[in-house]
C-alpha cells in the first residue's frame, strides 16, 4: 500500500461512504425486496437498516479506529499468510461479482432513462472507462469528487422523494405486514445486501490519517444510505399501489416519473441520470481501486496497468452481454456474495477483540 | 504523462454521454397532442392522432381576423392535424403514419388519451397499460372516455379563448375546478384498474349539444340539479363521469353525481350548489362551497355502518337574508341538510345499488388487517352492500 498519508475530512469519508452505499438504489436489488415483502416492504427495510447499522457500528469500532488495518492485515495477524490469502481472494471475489451487478444495472438504468435506442455495450463503455480512469486517479480523487457531487444530488434526491410522498396515498400502506411476517423478515434478510459494499470503505478509510472521528463519518454516512433507503421504499409503496409495485424492475425510475410540480417540472428523470451516473462512476472506480490495491499487497502485482485493465476489459465483455444472462442468476450470485462479505465482517466484528488482547499480551 | 493520460480518459466518457445515437432534430418530428382509440369498423382498432401544427400556433396572432372569424364558424381547427388509421394494433397504426408523414412521430407532449365506449374495458386497460409504460408518454397524461366516437370529438374541438389546442387539452382535462367531470390521470386509471379491484372512474368526452342526454340525476328534495342544462356549442366538452368496474364499464352518471364525486375525493378546491327555498319553491338560494380537506371515512365492521365526514367552508351567494329564514345559521343548517341528503342519495342511490366503492372506502377499512389473507378472508363486497351510511359534514 502506499505508505505516504492522505488526510481525508469527515466530510469527505461521510459523503464517500454515502455515494459508495447509495449505489444500490439505481440497481433491481429494492425490486427484489417489493416482490418478497408485498407492501411490507418498509417495514422490511426498517428491519434491515437497523440491522445493518448495528453491524456497521460494531465494525467500524474495530476497524476505523486503528491505522493502517483492515480485514487483509487482521486476516494475516490472526490466521498468517494463509488467511491473508484467503481473505485477498473472497474479497476480489466480491469486488468483481458486485462490479459486475452494479456495471449492468446501472447501465440498464442509465440506458432506460436516457439512452433508448443506443446499444447496452455503448452504455457500458462509458461507465467502465471512467471507472477505470478513477481508479487511476486514487481514493483521494474519489474523496473529494464525493465530496463535491454527492451532496448536491442527494438533496435532489431527498426533494423528490419527499415530493412523492407529499401526493401519495398512505393507505396503499396497509395492511402493514403485508404478504405476512415470515415474508417481511425474509425481505430484511434480502435487504442487508443493499449494503455489502460498506466492505470498500472498510478497506480504504483505514489508510488515511487517522482521525477519531473517522468511525463516526462512516456511520453516519451509512446511516443515511439507510434513510435513503427506506425513504425510497415507503415512497414506492405509498404511490404505486400492490400488486402493481411488485411488476415494476427499477423502483426509482417508475417513482422520477411520478414527479409533478406543476406543467413545467415534469421530466425530473433527468436528474436521476445525472445521480446515478456519478454514483455508478464513484462506487466503481473505488472497487476497481480496491481491486489494485489488494493485487498490489497481496500477490506482489505492481504495474498498474496490469492490476487494472485486464479487469475492466472482463468486466465490460461480461457486463455488455449481461442481457443473455437470465436476471435472477446475477441477482443470486450478487445476493450469495453479499451474504458472505457481512458473514466475513461479523466474523470481523467478533474475533477481532481477541487478536488485540492477543497483542497486548505480547 | 499521466496528467495527459488522465485527462484523455476523462473526456472520452463525456463524448460518449452526449447520446449522438438518439439524437432528433425538431423540424424533422411530428408532436401528437392528442391520441383517440375507437373500435374498428371490421376488426381491430382506429386511432385517431392530432398532430400540433406549430406554425398556425405561431403564425395565429399575424393571420387576419377575418379568417379566425370564418374558421370558427366552420367549426375548423387549424392548430392541429388529425390522422386516423384502422389497424389491430397501436404500433402498426404508429408505423403506417411514418408512410404518410414525413416527420418522425413523438408521443411527449400527448395532453389527452380519449377512448371511444363501444370498446371493451379489456381493451382500454390493455391500451392504458402500453401507453404508460411508452417511455415517451408522460404518466400524467389526461384521459377520457367519449361518449360517441373519440375521432368525433377530436375533430370537433375547437378552443375557445386558446390558441394552442395542447395546451387547452392539458387546461381543461387537469384543471382543478371543472365540477361536473372527474379529472384522471393515466397513472392513476392503471394503477385503480390493477390495484383497486377495477374500479375507476374516468370523465365523459362528448359534444357541447350532446350533454342534455346525460342519465337523470336521482331525486333529492330541494336541490337542483345541473342535468337539464345545456350548452349551445357544438364545440368539445367534458361534461359527466363513466364508471369501470371487475372489467366493464359500468355505467355512465350525470354530472351532479360527478360533482358530488370531485367533492368527496377533493378533485375539485370549489364549487356553487343551488337549492329551492323551502320557503317560496319559486325562488332559487345559491350557496359557494369550499372545500379544503378530502372525506374521511371509518367504518365499523361489527355495525355494518360506514361514516362520511367532511367538512367546508360555505358563503351564501346572496346580499340579504331571504325571506322566511331567521338568520343566516338557519339558512346554512337548511343548505347542511339539503347537502348532507344529496351526499346520502349518492351512496345509496348510486354507489351501493350499482355495487361500486367509487369511493375506496376499502383501502381506509384495509387499515384494520395486518396481512393480505386477513383481508382477501373479509368479504368486503357484501359488507358495502349492506352498510348503512352515515354523512356529517359541518358547514362553516
Amino acid at each position: 500500500m502506499n505508505k505516504k498519508e492522505t488526510f481525508f475530512g469527515c466530510g469527505d469519508i461521510f459523503f464517500f461512504s454515502l455515494a459508495i452505499m447509495s449505489s444500490a438504489l439505481f440497481s433491481n436489488l429494492p425490486s427484489i425486496l417489493v416482490r418478497t415483502a408485498g407492501n411490507g416492504v418498509p417495514l422490511s427495510a426498517a428491519l434491515s437498516g437497523v440491522a445493518v447499522l448495528l453491524l456497521i457500528f460494531l465494525i467500524s469500532k474495530k476497524l476505523c479506529t486503528r491505522q493502517n488495518s483492515d480485514l487483509i492485515t487482521l486476516a494475516e495477524a490472526r490466521f498468517g499468510t494463509i488467511g491473508k490469502y484467503v481473505v485477498s481472494i473472497l474479497l476480489l471475489l466480491y469486488l468483481f461479482l458486485s462490479s459486475l451487478y452494479f456495471l449492468s444495472e446501472l447501465s440498464e438504468f442509465c440506458k432506460l432513462l436516457a439512452f433508448p435506442t443506443s446499444p447496452l455495450w455503448f452504455v457500458v463503455l462509458f461507465f467502465i472507462i471512467a471507472a477505470t480512469a478513477g481508479a487511476f486517479g486514487g481514493t483521494e480523487s474519489l474523496l473529494r469528487i464525493s465530496r463535491l457531487t454527492v451532496p448536491m444530488f442527494s438533496t435532489v434526491f431527498l426533494l423528490l422523494v419527499v415530493s412523492v410522498l407529499a401526493g401519495s396515498d398512505f393507505a396503499n400502506l396497509f395492511p402493514l405486514l403485508g404478504k405476512g411476517t415470515d415474508k417481511v423478515l425474509s425481505g430484511s434478510l434480502s435487504g442487508i445486501i443493499l449494503y455489502s459494499d460498506i466492505v470498500v470503505v472498510f478497506m480504504l478509510i483505514p489508510f488515511s490519517h487517522y482521525s477519531k472521528a473517522r468511525s463516526r463519518a462512516v456511520f453516519s454516512g451509512a446511516s443515511l444510505s439507510v434513510l435513503f433507503v427506506f425513504l425510497l421504499l415507503l415512497a414506492y409503496t405509498a404511490k404505486i399501489p400492490y400488486p402493481l409495485s411488485q411488476l415494476e424492475r427499477f423502483p426509482l425510475y417508475l417513482l422520477s416519473k411520478e414527479v409533478y410540480f406543476g406543467r413545467f417540472f415534469q421530466r425530473m428523470d433527468a436528474i436521476l441520470l445525472l445521480y446515478s451516473s456519478i454514483i455508478g462512476m464513484l462506487s466503481l472506480s473505488a472497487k476497481l481501486y480496491l481491486v489494485a490495491s489488494i493485487l498490489t499487497r497481496t500477490f506482489g502485482i505492481t504495474a498498474k496497468v496490469v492490476r487494472l485493465l485486464p479487469m475492466s476489459v472482463i468486466l465490460f465483455l461480461l457486463a455488455s452481454g449481461s442481457s443473455l444472462f437470465p436476471e435472477s442468476i446475477l441477482t443470486i450470485i450478487l445476493l450469495s456474495a453479499g451474504t458472505g462479505i457481512f458473514a466475513i465482517l461479523a466474523l470481523t466484528a467478533l474475533f477481532s477483540g481477541k487478536e488485540r488482547s492477543a497483542e497486548n499480551e505480547k | 504523462m499521466k496528467n495527459k493520460l488522465l485527462i484523455i480518459s476523462t473526456l472520452l466518457p463525456a463524448i460518449l454521454l452526449s447520446g449522438c445515437y438518439d439524437h432528433r432534430e425538431i423540424d424533422e418530428t411530428a408532436y401528437i397532442v392528442a391520441l383517440g382509440i375507437d373500435k374498428g369498423e371490421k376488426e381491430g382498432f382506429s386511432y385517431t392522432f392530432q398532430f400540433s401544427a406549430p406554425l398556425a400556433i405561431s403564425g395565429g396572432e399575424e393571420k387576419k381576423s377575418s379568417s379566425k372569424d370564418s374558421e370558427k364558424k366552420s367549426g375548423e381547427n387549424s392548430t392541429v392535424s388529425t390522422l386516423t388509421i384502422s389497424a389491430p394494433d397501436f404500433y402498426i397504426a404508429k408505423n403506417l403514419t411514418n408512410n404518410f408523414l414525413s416527420k418522425n412521430i413523438d408521443m411527449s407532449h400527448i395532453k389527452l388519451i380519449v377512448f371511444s365506449s363501444d370498446i371493451s374495458v379489456k381493451g382500454i386497460e390493455n391500451h392504458s397499460q402500453l401507453l404508460l409504460r411508452e417511455r415517451e408518454v408522460r404518466p400524467h397524461t389526461a384521459i377520457a372516455v367519449s361518449a360517441g366516437k373519440s375521432s368525433d370529438y377530436l375533430e370537433k374541438v375547437n378552443p375557445e379563448l386558446e390558441s394552442n389546442t395542447s395546451k387547452y387539452y392539458e387546461l381543461i382535462s387537469l384543471r382543478s375546478n371543472n365540477a361536473y367531470a372527474p379529472t384522471k390521470r393515466l397513472h392513476d386509471f392503471v394503477d385503480e384498474l390493477a390495484a383497486k379491484n377495477g374500479i375507476s372512474v374516468l370523465p365523459l368526452a362528448m359534444s357541447g349539444d350532446e350533454t342534455e342526454k346525460l342519465p337523470k340525476a336521482p331525486e333529492t328534495s330541494n336541490w337542483i340539479s345541473a342535468h337539464k342544462s345545456k350548452i349551445d356549442s357544438k364545440n368539445s366538452v367534458l361534461c359527466g363521469m363513466a364508471v369501470f368496474k371487475d372489467g366493464r364499464l359500468l355505467t355512465a352518471t350525470d354530472s351532479d353525481s360527478a360533482m358530488i364525486f370531485n367533492i368527496l375525493s377533493r378533485s375539485i378546491e370549489d364549487c356553487s350548489f343551488t337549492l329551492k327555498d323551502k320557503n317560496n319553491p319559486q325562488k332559487t338560494l345559491t350557496f359557494r362551497l369550499i372545500i379544503p380537506e378530502k372525506a374521511a371515512y371509518t367504518t365499523d365492521l361489527n355495525r355494518k355502518n360506514i361514516r362520511v365526514s367532511q367538512s367546508f367552508r360555505v358563503e351564501f351567494l346572496g346580499s340579504i337574508l331571504p325571506e322566511g329564514y331567521g338568520s343566516f345559521d338557519e339558512l346554512y343548517a337548511y343548505a347542511d341538510s339539503v347537502l348532507t341528503k344529496r351526499i346520502q342519495s349518492f351512496f345509496r342511490d348510486f354507489s351501493q345499488a350499482e355495487d361500486v366503492d367509487i369511493m375506496d372506502i376499502r383501502s381506509c377499512t384495509r387499515k384494520k388487517f395486518f396481512t393480505w389473507n386477513e383481508w382477501n378472508s373479509f368479504d368486503w363486497e357484501s359488507f358495502y352492500r349492506q352498510a348503512t351510511v352515515s354523512v356529517d359534514i359541518k358547514l362553516s
